[in-house]
């Protein structure tokens, strides 16, 4: 493939609201309380941005599905603006697209948001747009990533006990973040006795369906000083696409995804990577349900396949651990607007390798990874983020 | 020698107990339980799980015809069997027709095609039955009423009885009816309408034909009558000089009077104790009545027996209650929120949605589904062929899910790997939810689904296989 962008670009801001019930906020007010919040972070003023980038899974409502969402939502107009929407890896798709064309020379600076408005529509995980009126019928998002689950458990021996610890991390990352949907701590039985969703996960098991948004401004690295002396630079990036339908694939094991494998084996190669679990100190993963979490640390590369288990069980993903996943509460628990996420993710590593992250920081990170996985597995992206 | 080649029958997994319709009403009821249809069930589902049955033993390359009877079909305009001759992927040169009307429809489709084979048009013929029988809600008929289908093979080949003669009679005699618009049917049953409609019209074309062919009531193994109620069958039988001993139980008590599927359910029940040489006399009651009277062959011993009628009814689920009975008969009729699907799609998608096509690739052997441009194994796109899938397989992976909105949650999503290859995803059906394990043997099965206002709507499902 062609060349590195390893250090070409900067990020000297990030914003992030506070995610939730957001039922005193429409999709505009997220939108721009998120992007003002990057702009002010990163001393830009909005004029000054010379492209953008949306994230966005569900637009906002009688916007259509164009990049206007954007646009309106902050007033700015005739610059180049695209919609990015790849199931969940939305957002850091979005910010991948930022990220290449200011690599390429094309754009100084540029805007990437992330927004989704959940709480004001009927039922996020059922009824789909696109959907095919038999091959997907019965289908719901927790349903999906159980088929996977399910086979996990019975080719591995794994256990909804050590599923639940997933939970209980997360949920304790989580309740030291003020941003986050879900400020609670829960006790493993709690995990374990709640209500099923789609065996094996029970409502713990699950993220929320949640309203949030938030924002980067990246720049080119050699301007980057001029805004903020303690910048952070994208180390590499990856996004890889498989099949959306791993439910008619006869060759696909349900054992992980080949997309979080490829897109981590891409940002890898640009950012100098030979063992993931050594280089990087702290990860913000796609955990839409405990069990992705497990089979990411394989996919990712911080351990074999099969073994995953042992990082969560050995404490080893937890705050104190030496691979810290999810400091944020994970999507878990700071809540999963899908094209918000991805950007969110970027927040929070940004915040880590700034020392700025509080009760929930990290000991002196250097390197951070951003994962996001839609699909089923149908779709990765991978940003790796590291002090210059 | 024509005669009957192979039988099939499916009563539905789920029933309700008698007592319910007691409770439900305030009033004194019957003993035993009726069979009754899950959400995703309706006549063409019950007949397409009986012709499968059939197909396993004769498969779908001779079968030059298929009808269906029926007095409870899905459609009023719009052939059944037409439908089902594309589930079953038989070609579309096949003869199709659909029969109704009358209790009689099974064994008038019978009839016409004793005479389709005789005339040598026809080769080998596919006749399937299907009935939803809904007496008026807290009659007595609600709880008498069952629902089943049935279907039999006739041929010149390897037949295992022989159509030895065929007698009728016809009556305008008011017993049941439904008028055009009519939900449930109308009936004026009492002793008066058992013994001067059921009772006469049987006993009639029971003589006759037994006259006819100089055949005497002992020299009949067994006598196969459909029964209203459990009772007036034997009665019947009796008058027409057979000993109890010779009666076939129809299994009133297990699952009630199935209507147009009863006449083959109950012949495959007798072929399933029979032996080489047998007579078997079947009668069917309905507006008149049919008589057949067939002689069982040597081909019956080549036909060893995997389960028989009460392995098949003792595989069930209990409705928990007389609400749950009825909110799985009227689902689909109060639940029309799918969108309607294009005719353009329905068309363009048959062969893999309805005749279950998948692709072979000749290169590196994967089969997939559905159709592929390219192939999914080795990225070809020169060696790809169309290939019917097969319709067993088993359990790769499944999900119990109680987000999706159904009337029965929760839903058992499944990846089921068929014989041979392909995969496929399918909602699971006709299962204790906890039942289900990675590596379960299923068989592929079409029912309702979503549908939006105005058509019915089918697919694949899977089910354990029984």
């Amino acid at each position: 493939m062609g060349t590195t962008l390893k250090d070409q670009v900067a990020v000297i801001g990030v914003g992030c609201i506070k995610f939730g019930d957001n039922f005193d906020q429409g999709y505009e007010e997220m939108a721009a309380e998120a992007a003002y919040a990057a702009f002010h972070d990163a001393r830009i003023a909005p004029e000054e941005i010379d492209a953008a980038w949306l994230g966005t899974y569900s637009p906002a409502q009688g916007h259509g599905k164009a990049a206007v969402s954007l646009g309106d939502a902050l007033r700015l107009y005739n610059k180049p603006i695209s919609r990015v929407e790849n199931f969940c890896a939305t957002g850091t798709d979005a910010f991948r697209h930022a990220v290449l064309a200011v690599a390429s020379g094309m754009y100084d600076t540029a805007l990437v948001l992330g927004v989704e408005k959940y709480k004001d529509r009927p039922g996020r995980g059922l009824a789909r747009e696109g959907v095919h009126p038999y091959y997907h019928d019965g289908s719901t998002a927790p349903g999906l990533f159980a088929l996977a689950a399910t086979r996990y458990m019975h080719e591995f021996g794994l256990t909804r006990e050590t599923l639940s610890k997933v939970a209980v991390k997360n949920h304790r990352n989580g309740a030291l973040n003020a941003k986050a949907h879900l400020q609670k701590e829960v006790t493993p039985e709690a995990v374990l006795t709640a209500p099923i969703v789609a065996y094996p996960f029970g409502l713990y098991d699950c993220c929320p369906t949640t309203d949030g948004a938030a924002a980067a401004v990246v720049c080119r690295a050699d301007l980057a000083k001029k805004y903020r002396a303690d910048h952070i630079l994208v180390k590499g990036v990856g996004l890889s696409v498989t099949s959306g339908r791993p439910f008619m694939d006869p060759n696909f094991d349900y054992l992980g995804f080949r997309a979080t494998q490829n897109a981590s084996a891409q940002a890898y190669a640009m950012a100098g990577i030979t063992d993931p679990l050594k280089d990087i100190d702290v990860a913000e993963v796609h955990d839409c349900f405990t069990w992705t979490e497990i089979s990411n640390y394989e996919d990712l590369g911080f351990i074999q396949k099969g073994e995953g288990a042992r990082l969560i069980e050995e404490g080893r993903t937890a705050l104190e651990g030496d691979i810290p996943v999810n400091p944020s509460g994970g999507l878990k628990s700071f809540g999963h607007p899908i094209g918000a996420s991805g950007v969110r993710m970027v927040y929070e590593i940004v915040t880590q390798l700034r020392g700025e992250a509080g009760p929930r920081q990290v000991t002196d990170p250097k390197l951070g990874l951003v994962h996001n996985v839609g699909g089923p597995g149908a779709v990765s992206c991978v940003a790796v983020l590291g002090q210059p | 020698m024509i005669g009957i080649t192979s039988c099939g029958y499916h009563v539905p997994f789920c029933r309700l107990e008698r007592a319910h319709f007691g409770q439900a009403w305030n009033r004194r009821a019957g003993k035993g339980e009726r069979a009754a249809i899950y959400f995703d069930e309706d006549a063409l589902t019950l007949g397409f799980e009986a012709a499968q049955r059939c197909l396993e033993y004769v498969g779908n390359k001779k079968v030059d015809a298929l009808f269906f009877a029926s007095t409870s079909a899905p459609f009023w305009q719009r052939s059944t069997a037409s439908f089902l001759a594309a589930a079953c992927d038989l070609s579309a040169a096949c003869e199709t027709s659909d029969f109704g009307g009358s209790l009689r429809s099974a064994t008038a489709a019978l009839r016409a095609g004793v005479d389709a084979l005789n005339s040598r048009r026809l080769s080998t013929l596919l006749v399937a039955t299907g009935e939803v029988r809904d007496g008026q809600p807290g009659e007595t008929e609600e709880e008498w009423f069952g629902d089943a289908g049935s279907a039999v093979t006739l041929g010149r080949e390897n037949v295992l009885a022989e159509i030895m003669g065929l007698a009728t009679h016809s009556s305008a005699f008011w017993d049941e009816w439904r008028r055009d618009g009519d939900a449930f049917i109308q009936t004026q049953t009492s002793r008066f309408s058992t013994e001067r409609g059921y009772q006469k019209s049987l006993v009639a074309v029971g003589k006759s034909l037994l006259e006819k062919h100089g055949v005497q009531a002992q020299q009949v193994a067994q006598v196969i009558l459909p029964s209203p109620n459990g009772r007036a069958h034997s009665a019947t039988a009796k008058q027409l000089g057979f000993q109890e001993a010779q009666i076939l139980d129809p299994c009133f008590g297990e699952m009630g009077a199935p209507g147009s599927a009863a006449p083959f359910l109950l012949l495959a029940a007798a072929l399933e104790r029979a032996n080489p040489g047998d007579l078997l006399l079947l009668l069917n009651y309905g507006d008149g009545a049919d008589g057949v009277l067939l002689r069982v062959t040597e081909e019956i011993r080549k036909r060893p027996l995997s389960s028989s009628l009460s392995d098949h009814l003792s595989e069930k689920r209990l409705y928990a209650s007389y609400q749950i009975f009825q909110k799985m008969r009227s689902y689909y009729q109060d639940h029309q929120e799918a969108a309607e699907l294009s005719n353009v799609l329905l068309e363009k998608e048959e062969s893999q949605n309805i005749r279950l096509h998948g692709t072979l690739c000749l290169r590196c052997g994967t089969r997939q589904y559905p159709l592929t441009q390219v192939c999914g194994g080795c990225k070809n796109r020169d060696s790809l062929h169309e290939v019917p899938l097969e319709r067993a397989g088993h359990i790769f992976t499944f999900t119990r899910d109680h987000l999706y909105v159904a009337p029965d949650s929760p839903t058992i999503m499944s990846v089921v790997d068929v014989e041979q290859g392909g995969r496929l995803y399918l909602q699971m059906t006709d299962v204790d939810p906890e039942d289900v394990r990675v590596g379960d043997a299923v068989v592929l099965t079409l029912r309702r689904r979503k549908e939006g206002p105005t058509m019915h709507n089918y697919y694949w499902k899977c089910r354990p296989a029984r």
